[in-house]
């Protein structure tokens, strides 16, 4: 009976994945898989693999996509068979979307692979339903507070599905405390991290350091690659960045892992992280140097986090961050702030708009180090958005930048932006915002362009 | 004269951007020519005698490491108590305002005993019923008014169900948003000059003129006032005005969605 009942919602979800190819209204990423869920309990681990097929499973809050991509690029690059949500549909009605997909009538899987991207508060659920082999965790790191609240909400999702799982491997962050801490006490752990260097600069009065996720001291890094990841140790216990941890660094343009150089096309820390996942991935699962090397030269980001458009004379350069997530406004702030030529600086924090009730949460903005503007060559900040454009001023201001250097405009009309910078003689435009901000941006730009 | 503040465990308690407060702070004081003195405290053993402080800041914190807080705070709970007693100023945001309560209890079943200073009691969300986003948070703007009509607006990530014995010991009355716990239609507790609230922003750079009022009660404890005040002297009190009006079209329009109903509303 219950096969017959996974039957049914399997070619249920089969006939709507057919259907949504015919009409575009219907998701063919989620709904196959929502509606099979709905009909078939527990739909996904009805499925059958072949006996030495892998399960790798991909989770954390941050760089989940680029990870899976690149996992999934490195089996294809050494010719094994592979079956992957790498669309980035993560939770369990897309995964049990990619599965339908891939699937033969009876739920056979037929692959060497299946590589799974899984939202970090749907592992525990996948985990019971499809028992994996491998877990890459790539960090906990403050990140949707309106659904996720505080990272220990997620750490205790995520101990809670590995718990028990001892012949499962965890390839973890070695470099970020609380990912890296779900290593203590276990065996099968592979930790992987990124080497950098001190700055050598003395923290301020107002920067904070971050609580230690074993104990309740604080951990202190050696070096930070990107805001909390980096070389660690905690003030109080013995916990700290893993002394076996496999570490990357960039030589000469050159990648260096295990004694061995690789040419990579993404060279910021981010990317770095992700290189340093797939490569211990890779050491663990005897993959051959010709076939990483392969997969670095045919892996390509699917939507930028940087993107460069040309508006009359001006180059505006897009830096995406994702709202309520410090680590990515760092990074774009560290990006903007490296080039050392003059600059206008544009703002739009958004209001955040993932879950309903949509809110207007900018705290994450005082994670971040909004310093680093200051001596940078800004000639002109502009804050915009329909509702938070004055509270990122306030920001500014708090970090000692010049009222009389910013421009406020309380919309989130791009057209009204693009007219605003022609005010200024300075070329060079640095857009901090999210992805549909961007998608706003190009639109006012196309019509700009040809009204030129 | 200098306002004696302690940052208090500004390490651990520091989810929502809390640092956010102390740097409003010291920017009104430094625009108002006003001496302040910031002190971190990370634990008991750096405690200065509380006889000297005018002002405890307390940021919110992740809920493991609120039973840490209290379990340090038990070392000086009789010195705090005389402070809070005596008219000490305390401001507690966020989650970190259960610390303060009689205790809390979390989704698990387990008890965690607080300070006792305020009659409240606190429970750890698990929400089955909308409005909610998940079962363990509630994230959304807070708009409410103190009880001396100071209108204050940020936003709120509650993770507990706060629930005051005396409805009228809160800090304010909710205009929008979920409060203390979607039902009663108040915000934050309050006792003596020991306030606690479960709004984020941070709460002083999104509402200066609360924190200005803070300097003012401290000043006129000490026989003072602020000499020749004036707003404009705050670089971002403009600022902070503008967004009020525009988070209150903002709730407004949410309001008439009627996606979600609140009470306070």
């Amino acid at each position: 009976m219950k096969r017959l009942q996974f039957l049914i919602a399997l070619f249920v979800g089969k006939m709507i994945l057919f259907i949504s190819k015919v009409i575009p209204r219907v998701s063919g990423t989620t709904w196959p898989g929502g509606i099979a869920n709905i009909i078939k309990k527990n739909f996904a681990e009805n499925f059958q693999f072949n006996d030495n097929t892998r399960i790798v499973m991909i989770t954390g809050t941050g760089g989940k996509t680029t990870t899976t991509g690149m996992v999934s690029q490195l089996i294809e690059s050494e010719g094994k068979t592979i079956c992957t949500n790498a669309v980035g549909a993560n939770m369990d009605r897309g995964i049990s979307t990619t599965l339908i997909k891939q699937s033969s009538m009876s739920g056979k899987i037929d692959v060497d692979y299946v590589v799974l991207e899984v939202d970090e508060r749907y592992l525990a659920m996948m985990c019971k339903q499809i028992n994996p082999d491998v877990i890459i965790v790539t960090n906990i790191l403050k990140d949707q507070s309106q659904r996720n609240g505080e990272p220990g909400v997620i750490m205790e999702k995520i101990k809670n599905a590995i718990e028990g799982r001892d012949k499962t491997t965890l390839i973890l962050n070695g470099n970020e405390p609380n990912c890296a801490s779900f290593g203590v006490h276990r065996d099968n752990v592979c930790y992987y991290g990124v080497e950098g260097k001190s700055t050598g600069e003395e923290d301020g009065f107002f920067d904070v350091a971050t609580p230690c996720p074993v104990c309740d001291g604080v951990v202190d890094f050696q070096y930070e690659n990107i805001l909390n990841i980096g070389r660690f140790a905690c003030s109080k216990c013995d916990f700290q960045t893993p002394q076996d941890t496999n570490l990357v660094s960039m030589k000469n343009d050159k990648l260096l892992f295990d004694g061995a150089e690789y040419d990579v096309k993404y060279v910021s820390k981010d990317f770095m992280y992700c290189y340093a996942s797939v490569l211990t991935f890779a050491k663990n699962e005897g993959f051959s140097k010709t076939g990483i090397q392969k997969s670095f030269n045919e892996f390509k980001i699917q939507s930028g986090r940087v993107e460069k458009m040309k508006v009359g004379t001006k180059t505006i350069n897009y830096l995406r961050i994702k709202q309520e997530t410090p680590v990515t406004l760092q990074s774009a702030i560290n990006v903007a702030t490296a080039d050392e030529g003059e600059k206008i600086v544009v703002l739009d924090l958004s209001e955040i708009a993932d879950f309903m009730p949509h809110y207007t949460g900018m705290y994450y903005a005082y994670d971040c180090d909004f310093g680093k503007f200051k001596n940078s060559n800004v000639v002109k900040y502009i804050c915009m958005s329909k509702v938070v454009c004055y509270d990122t001023a306030t920001r500014l201001i708090l970090e000692g930048v010049n009222k009389d250097d910013i421009t406020v405009l309380p919309t989130n009309n791009y057209d009204e932006l693009l007219k605003e910078l022609e005010k200024y003689d300075c070329d060079n435009v640095y857009l901090l915002t999210w992805m549909h901000s961007y998608y706003d941006c190009l639109n006012s730009i196309e019509k700009y362009n040809k009204a030129l | 004269m200098e306002i004696k503040v302690l940052w208090m465990y500004p390490d651990i308690l520091n989810l929502h951007g809390d640092r956010g407060n102390i740097m409003a702070l010291c920017k009104i004081a430094e625009s108002l020519s006003l001496g302040m003195d910031i002190v971190k405290v990370n634990n008991y053993k750096e405690l200065p005698d509380l006889k000297e402080i005018d002002f405890m800041f307390f940021g919110a914190g992740q809920t493991k490491d609120l039973a840490n807080v209290i379990a340090d705070m038990s070392h000086y709970k009789n010195e705090l108590e005389l402070y809070v007693k005596a008219g000490g100023h305390v401001l507690a945001t966020g989650s970190t305002g259960c610390v303060f309560g009689r205790g809390y209890v979390l989704r698990d079943g387990t008890k965690v005993k607080g300070l006792g200073l305020i009659n409240m009691t606190a429970k750890e969300l698990n929400r089955t019923k909308t409005p909610f986003v998940t079962r363990e948070v509630y994230g959304d703007d807070i708009l409410w008014k103190t009880k001396n009509g100071i209108e204050i607006v940020g936003c709120q990530i509650q993770r507990f169900d706060i629930n005051l014995k005396n409805k009228s010991d809160c800090y304010g009355d909710l205009i929008y948003g979920y409060g203390n716990n979607l039902v009663d239609g108040i915000e934050g507790a309050v006792y003596n000059n020991l306030h606690c609230t479960n709004t984020v922003g941070p709460l002083f750079s999104c509402n200066p003129w609360l924190a200005v009022e803070y300097l003012n009660e401290i000043l006129s404890k000490h026989g003072k006032r602020l000499k020749d005040y004036n707003e404009d002297k705050i670089p971002f009190m403009e600022y902070a005005k503008n967004s009020l009006e525009l988070k209150k079209k903002y709730t407004r329009e949410k309001m008439k969605q009627k996606r979600i109903n609140y009470t306070g509303c």
